[in-house]
C-alpha cells in the first residue's frame, strides 16, 4: 500500500460521507424549514429486510380526475408537480398538476407509474414489535372498524421535496394510541 | 499432483537422499528453503482468508443489530450521527490497512468488507431514520455504487464478487425500478436501472487485470467465475432488455452478446490457458450450443415473424453488439486461427437467417424457408457435436470426445425426441449412440495407456 492507495481510500471515504450527510442535511432542512402538511394514509403491509419493520402507507391526497389520465402510458412519467391545497378537515389535497415548477405554493415533486401518482411517501418505519400492531390498528382504521377518526403523518415539504415528521392516530402520536389501547408491550 | 502435495513429498524423500547419499548436506537444505513454505502457507491463507471474511461479517452485523436494538430509545440527531459510527471505524481500520506495509491479504479483505458493510448501514440508517419512500433495489443500486470504489482502492475480491451479483440480481429485476430516479445530478437524473448498468460495466477492468494474470489464487478465480456469469446476466437482462425491447431482436441480440464473449476471451486468452481459466469462452461457447438448439426447435411457429421496423433502441443495440462481435471474431480468429470458427458461424448464421426471415415475411410461402431455417440450425448443432468428437479422438482428449457425445445426444434428443419417427428408430438411433460413446471412450483410454 503506498500514498496513491492512500489518497484514493481518503477520497472514497470523503464521498461516502458526503452522501450520507447530503442525505440528513437535505431531510433535516426540509423539517426545519418546509411547509407542515398532514396526510391521511391506508395501510398495504410492511417489511423491508434490510431496514426492518415499518408501516406502509399510502397517502389518500383525494386528486383530481385528471391524475388517473395516463394516456396509455406504462412505464413511468417525466417528474411533475402536485400543488397541494387543504380540504375541509385541514388534511392535504391536491389542488391541481402542473408541469413546471409551481412558485409560492405548496407542491410535491411526483411521478406517474402505471397510470397512478407515485407519492415520496410509502413508509413509515418503526420499533420491530409495533409494526404489525400499528398495521394492524390501522387497517382497523380503514375498515371502518373503530370509532377513530384517521390514520395520518405529519411532514413538512420545501421545494417539493417532502421528509415526514410523525405517524399519528386520533390525533396522537401513534405509539401513544398503541399503549393506550393496550397494544404497546 | 497438486503443488503442495508435490512439495510435501519432495520434503519428506530429502532425509533418504540424504541417506542414499543422493544429494548433499548443502543441496537439501537449499531445497529445503526453496520449497519451505509453499504448501502450508497457501493452505493457511485460504483458511485465514475465509475465516477473516466471516470474522468481518459477524462483526458489522454485530454493531447493526446492537444499534438496531436501542434504535427507538435514541432521538433523530442522535441516531443520524450514530449512522455514521461504523463508517468511522471502517476508516480507521482502512488507515491502518493502508499505511501498514505488508499487510496481510486477509486482513484487507476483512477491511473492506467491514468498509462495504458499514456503508450499506450508514444509508440503511440514514433511510430508516427520515422514512425515506425508497424500494430495495433503488438501496441497493445507491449502496453498491458508493460501495464500488472500495473494490479498487483495496484491490478487494469478495467485494467484487458482491457487488458482481448485486448488478447481475439488480440487472435481471430492470422492469421493476430501471427508470426510477436514483439521484439528480443538476438537470440530470441518474436511474437504478443506470446504476447497475454502470456496476456491471465497472467490473470489466477488475475482470481483465484477472485474466491477465499468470497464477490465480482462490479467491481470484471465483471472482473470475462469478464476474462472467455476472456480468452476461446483467448485459443480457439489463442492458440488451432495456435497449434492445423484447421478441426475437432480444434473441439475436443474446446470440451477438454470447458470441462477443466467446470470441473476446479466445483473443484474450489464447489457447494456452485451460477451460476453468476462461469462464467467458465456456459461457459463450454453452450459450451459443443451446441457442442453436433453442433455434432449431422453432421451426413452423410464428417466432421467425419479426421484421426489423426501424426502431432506434433494437436498431443502435444491434449495430453495437454486431459490431463488438465482429470485431472481436476477427481478433480470436487472428490469434486462434480457425480453432474457433465453427463456434463464431452461430451467431453469423443467426443474423443471416434473422435478416433472410424477417425478408420472407413480404414474399409467399414463409412457412416453407422457416422450416429450412430451423433444420439448418439443426444440421449446424450436429455439425459442431461432429468437431468436437472429431477432435477428441484425433487429440486423444477424453473431454473434448465426451462434450461432442453429450452436443450430439442433446441434439437428437432436441430433435427427435417428440417427432413422428418410430420408435424402433429411435431406439436404434439412441442404441448406436450409446455404443459410440463407450467405444470412443475405450479407444481414447487405450491409446493414452499405449496399447494403440
Amino acid at each position: 500500500m503506498n500514498k496513491k492507495t492512500a489518497f484514493v481510500c481518503a477520497a472514497v471515504f470523503c464521498v461516502q460521507c458526503a452522501a450520507g450527510f447530503s442525505m440528513i442535511a437535505s431531510r433535516e432542512l426540509i423539517l426545519a424549514k418546509g411547509t407542515r402538511v398532514l396526510m391521511t394514509v391506508q395501510p398495504v403491509d410492511p417489511y423491508d429486510p434490510m431496514r426492518g419493520r415499518y408501516v406502509s402507507l399510502r397517502p389518500d391526497m383525494k386528486e383530481p380526475e385528471s391524475a388517473h389520465d395516463s394516456n396509455g402510458q406504462t412505464g413511468p412519467s417525466p417528474v411533475f408537480f402536485a400543488v397541494l391545497g387543504l380540504d375541509e378537515q385541514g388534511f392535504s389535497r391536491v389542488v391541481s398538476y402542473e408541469t413546471k415548477r409551481p412558485r409560492g405554493k405548496t407542491y410535491l415533486a411526483v411521478r406517474r407509474h402505471y397510470g397512478a401518482v407515485e407519492w415520496p411517501v410509502d413508509r413509515y418505519y418503526v420499533r420491530e414489535d409495533l409494526g404489525p400492531k400499528a398495521d394492524a390498528y390501522m387497517s382497523k382504521i380503514a375498515w371502518g372498524a373503530l370509532t377513530a377518526e384517521k390514520a395520518y403523518i405529519a411532514a413538512r415539504v420545501l421545494n417539493g421535496e417532502l421528509a415526514i415528521e410523525g405517524l399519528y392516530f386520533d390525533g396522537k402520536p401513534f405509539e401513544d394510541t398503541l399503549k393506550k389501547e393496550g397494544l404497546n408491550a | 499432483m497438486k503443488k503442495e502435495q508435490a512439495v510435501a513429498w519432495l520434503r519428506g524423500e530429502l532425509p533418504q537422499w540424504l541417506k542414499k547419499g543422493i544429494v548433499s548436506e548443502d543441496t537439501a537444505a537449499a531445497i529445503r528453503g526453496e520449497y519451505a513454505e509453499v504448501g502450508t502457507g497457501k493452505k493457511f491463507d485460504v483458511a485465514l482468508l475465509v475465516s477473516a471474511v466471516i470474522a468481518a461479517v459477524c462483526i458489522g452485523g454485530g454493531i447493526i443489530m446492537l444499534l438496531a436494538h436501542n434504535w427507538s430509545m435514541l432521538d433523530r440527531p442522535t441516531r443520524a450521527v450514530i449512522a455514521f459510527l461504523p463508517l468511522m471505524i471502517s476508516g480507521g481500520l482502512v488507515w491502518v490497512t493502508v499505511m501498514h506495509g505488508g499487510i496481510s491479504k486477509a486482513w484487507r479483505e476483512s477491511t473492506a468488507i467491514f468498509w462495504t458493510m458499514s456503508v450499506w448501514a450508514m444509508l440503511a440508517l440514514i433511510g430508516q431514520t427520515y422514512h425515506a419512500a425508497n424500494d430495495l433495489g433503488l438501496f441497493f443500486a445507491a449502496a453498491s455504487v458508493l460501495t464500488l470504489p472500495v473494490q479498487y482502492a483495496l484491490g478487494s475480491g469478495v467485494v467484487g464478487i458482491a457487488l458482481s451479483i448485486t448488478a447481475a440480481i439488480g440487472s435481471a429485476n430492470f422492469g421493476w425500478f430501471g427508470s426510477e430516479q436514483l439521484w439528480q445530478v443538476g438537470p440530470y437524473e441518474i436511474s437504478a436501472g443506470f446504476a447497475y448498468a454502470l456496476l456491471a460495466a465497472a467490473q470489466i477492468p477488475a475482470y481483465i487485470s484477472v485474466m491477465r494474470m499468470r497464477e490465480r489464487g482462490l479467491l481470484e478465480a471465483n471472482y473470475h467465475w462469478v464476474a462472467a456469469i455476472s456480468g452476461y446476466a446483467a448485459a443480457s437482462y439489463g442492458i440488451l432488455y432495456h435497449l434492445g425491447g423484447d421478441g426475437e431482436v432480444f434473441t439475436l441480440l443474446q446470440v451477438l452478446l454470447l458470441g462477443a464473449m466467446y470470441a473476446g476471451s479466445s483473443a484474450c486468452a489464447g489457447r494456452e490457458q485451460r477451460l476453468r481459466e476462461r469462464p467467458a469462452t465456456v459461457i459463450g461457447a454453452v450459450g451459443l450450443f443451446i441457442a442453436v438448439l433453442c433455434l432449431g426447435r422453432c421451426h413452423g411457429t410464428h417466432f421467425y415473424s419479426y421484421a426489423i421496423d426501424n426502431e432506434f433502441f433494437p436498431l443502435v443495440t444491434l449495430t453495437l453488439f454486431g459490431s463488438a462481435f465482429a470485431v472481436s471474431c476477427i481478433a480470436a480468429l487472428r490469434r486462434c486461427g480457425y480453432e474457433r470458427l465453427p463456434m463464431l458461424l452461430v451467431p453469423v448464421w443467426t443474423a443471416a437467417t434473422f435478416a433472410l426471415l424477417s425478408w420472407s415475411v413480404i414474399v409467399p410461402d414463409r412457412g416453407a424457408w422457416t422450416m429450412v431455417v430451423s433444420w439448418s440450425f439443426d444440421l449446424l448443432g450436429a455439425a459442431l457435436a461432429a468437431r468436437q468428437i472429431v477432435r477428441g479422438i484425433a487429440g486423444s482428449e477424453g473431454v473434448s470426445l465426451n462434450a461432442g457425445m453429450w452436443m450430439l445426444l442433446l441434439v437428437l434428443g432436441v430433435r427427435f425426441f417428440d417427432s413422428d419417427i418410430e420408435f424402433t428408430v429411435k431406439g436404434i438411433v439412441f442404441l448406436v449412440f450409446g455404443l459410440g460413446m463407450l467405444a470412443g471412450n475405450r479407444y481414447i483410454a487405450q491409446k493414452k495407456a499405449g496399447a494403440i
